[in-house]
């Protein structure tokens, strides 16, 4: 099965009930490039939205909807502060809600309700927590209670190279060696860390995540993280369904990520990385090990 | 027999007479005094003006008002004032000014001396004296003790239409629809969703001062005010009615000082409900937000505004009894109830204005 097979049967299994109700959606900006991804790291957090450029574009519907609320300014009238700057939130049918933040000041509708798809909610500028001026999207699900990736939904982005996978690592005891470079470790419990990036372009160091990753021990899928959706629980922010992982047991303070503790037993082993991206490109990785 | 006939007729004449005189002296309500505006000075904050040491520090409040934050004696004859690159946050003992996209956050003394420094991205924010970090997603809320210690992180479902917090709890409203209560720990003791509408939303939300009841006005087609108490260690709905109005912005709830009435934002003015006997009443002004603070001595409430174009203050008596109103100009607006006086600021110009009976 290939990879945008298994995107597209992954997709549909989360998302099916809310897609249905907005049947096809449009991109919030035209000719829209994803800057941050959904499940992007950004200063130690998981980002459950999509910033997407380009800078300064009008912002528009991605289906049919009602206004639910708007704000236009930086600090809302009761003195909290709105790092979101000016916003929309769109209610869908079926329990969506579309989210479009950091819009300009004064570019916000006054007096729509009533939203086609398509129509114009405003143009991305410098608003809120952000000094570039592209717009902030969020996909969430009312029913369900939890954000979805906006990329699963969307048409897709012409998106030609694979994501990168700059290293994979065995972190041990304090120790943490690259594989590739090691060729044998002492039997026991490693973490598996990785570094992975979804360049559009190839001077393109946006910190964009993938869609998904596989991790293969010794051939067999040993974790499997697919960003589909995440979910706040008891105050944290959990994700990749079943994984149930948060910002802390997920990210280094670098950006990279963990992938898990596994038991290296004597031998040799095999560890294998497959990454893939919203296009379905995809990216393998890894390297044999001697374990004594 | 005419004298046996007016007999009863006198004694009637005398109850009624009786009765009136008591009625007058028991049941009159006695008359307000006049109260009296009396401007003591006023001050320019446009300009940077250095932290001087002042005589009695504890005497010294803090302001903020616009992109400007600083202090001023209660006599007005030490101002300091500095501008913020992006905005500020201020309580009467930290200021916190930040920038657009800060990931590093300073905090000053009022007398202008660093206090701590927090490392983390968001805006901060005070409520009821502690500090707050809101996430740039609006998604979550950190506090920090008055050291800069992360004391709690808390992750909501979803964005953040409003929050308020108590000396204990801190409540948020969100954009799904549902508001969200957690305590002191930053553990979560309410998740409720109030429904009942076709658009689910929370446009404002507020706590009880004694932590007994919250209040919101939720929803869309139909917009509702819902007030929830405190029973056995629960929040439940107490009273909840629809309203005519059909917000899709964000509407001011507040309790007064004494937590009996509920004020919010309505179509025709401001709606006040007393808790006690469970009626509305209208307080007849336009106002798009305000802040209340109370005068428990005087039985007084003074509500400071903000509309389209102005703003100002009035002062009522509970429920919707107008003493007087105060109208300041629009743009920046800052103020403040302190003993038996107001502090005003508007424009650049912060000044205070003593009320007094007459």
């Amino acid at each position: 099965m290939g990879p945008k097979v298994r995107r597209l049967i992954g997709s549909l299994l989360a998302l099916a009930i809310p897609a249905a109700g907005l049947g096809s959606l449009e991109w919030p900006v035209a000719g829209g490039v994803p800057v941050l991804t959904f499940g992007s790291h950004e200063s130690g957090r998981f980002h459950p939205s999509m910033t997407a450029g380009p800078e300064g574009a009008q912002v528009r519907a991605i289906g049919a909807g009602e206004i639910s609320f708007s704000f236009d300014g930086d600090r809302l009238p009761s003195g909290l502060p709105c790092p979101l700057g000016g916003f929309v939130a769109l209610s869908h049918p079926d329990g969506m809600i579309s989210v479009y933040a950091r819009l300009e000041r004064g570019s916000l509708p006054r007096y729509l309700r009533a939203v086609s798809s398509g129509d114009i909610l405003g143009r991305a500028g410098l608003s809120g927590f952000r000094t570039g001026r592209e717009l902030s999207f969020t996909l969430y699900d009312r029913i369900k209670r939890q954000y979805l990736n906006p990329q699963v939904l969307l048409p897709p982005v012409r998106d030609d190279r694979a994501p990168l996978v700059r290293g994979v690592y065995l972190s041990s005891g304090g120790k943490v060696l690259p594989l590739g470079e090691t060729r044998s470790v002492r039997q026991g419990t490693y973490e598996i860390i990785a570094d992975i990036q979804d360049p559009l372009a190839a001077s393109d160091a946006r910190p964009r995540a993938p869609y998904s990753i596989r991790l293969l021990v010794d051939g067999k899928e040993a974790a499997r993280y697919l960003y589909d959706a995440a979910r706040a629980e008891s105050g944290r922010l959990r994700f990749f369904g079943s994984a149930r992982l948060d910002s802390r047991s997920y990210f280094l303070p670098d950006g990279r990520i963990r992938l898990g503790s596994f038991l290296l037993a004597r031998g040799r082993t095999t560890i294998a990385l497959i990454v893939s991206d919203h296009a379905g490109n995809e990216r393998e990785t890894g390297g044999a090990l001697q374990v004594d | 027999m005419r004298d046996v006939d007016e007999r009863p007729n006198r004694l009637l004449y005398a109850l009624i007479a009786l009765a009136f005189l008591g009625y007058f002296f028991a049941a009159a309500e006695p008359l307000q005094k006049e109260l009296a505006l009396h401007p003591v000075w006023a001050g320019d904050v446009s300009r940077d003006a250095d932290p001087e040491p002042s005589p009695d520090p504890a005497l010294a409040f803090s302001f903020h008002l616009g992109g400007r934050y600083g202090a001023v004696t209660p006599d007005g004859t030490r101002i300091w004032s500095r501008g913020a690159a992006f905005d500020a946050a201020v309580s009467d003992s930290l200021f916190l000014p930040y920038e657009r996209e800060s990931k590093v956050l300073s905090a000053f003394t009022p007398g202008g001396d660093p206090a701590f420094r927090i490392q983390a991205e968001g805006w901060p924010f005070f409520r009821s004296g502690r500090l707050f970090l809101m996430s740039p997603e609006m998604d979550s809320v950190s506090e920090y003790s008055p050291e800069g210690k992360l004391l709690w992180s808390y992750d909501f479902p979803f964005k953040i239409t409003d929050f308020d917090a108590t000396e204990s709890l801190a409540v948020a409203g969100l954009l799904d629809g549902s508001i969200e209560c957690v305590d002191a720990d930053g553990k979560s003791v309410l998740s409720f969703a109030p429904g009942g509408s076709r658009i689910e939303v929370t446009l404002g939300v507020a706590l009880d001062p004694r932590e007994e009841a919250i209040a919101a006005v939720c929803g869309a087609d139909r917009q509702r005010f819902i007030l929830l108490v405190r029973k056995g260690g629960a929040f439940k709905v107490q009273y909840h009615r629809y309203l005519d109005s059909d917000y899709r912005e964000p509407v001011t709830v507040r309790f007064t000082g004494d937590g009996r009435y509920v004020l919010y934002r309505q179509s025709e003015g401001i709606a006040v409900y007393d808790r006690q006997t469970g009626r509305e009443s209208l307080l007849p002004l336009r106002a798009e937000s305000f802040e209340l603070a109370s005068d428990a001595s005087r039985g007084l409430e003074y509500l400071f505004f903000r509309a389209a174009r102005t703003g100002g203050v009035v002062c009522f008596e509970p429920p919707a009894r107008v003493i007087f109103s105060y109208p300041l100009p629009g743009g920046a607006l800052w103020t403040r109830h302190a003993d038996r006086s107001l502090y005003l600021g508007s424009g650049a110009v912060l000044g205070r204005i003593d009320i007094s009976e007459e």
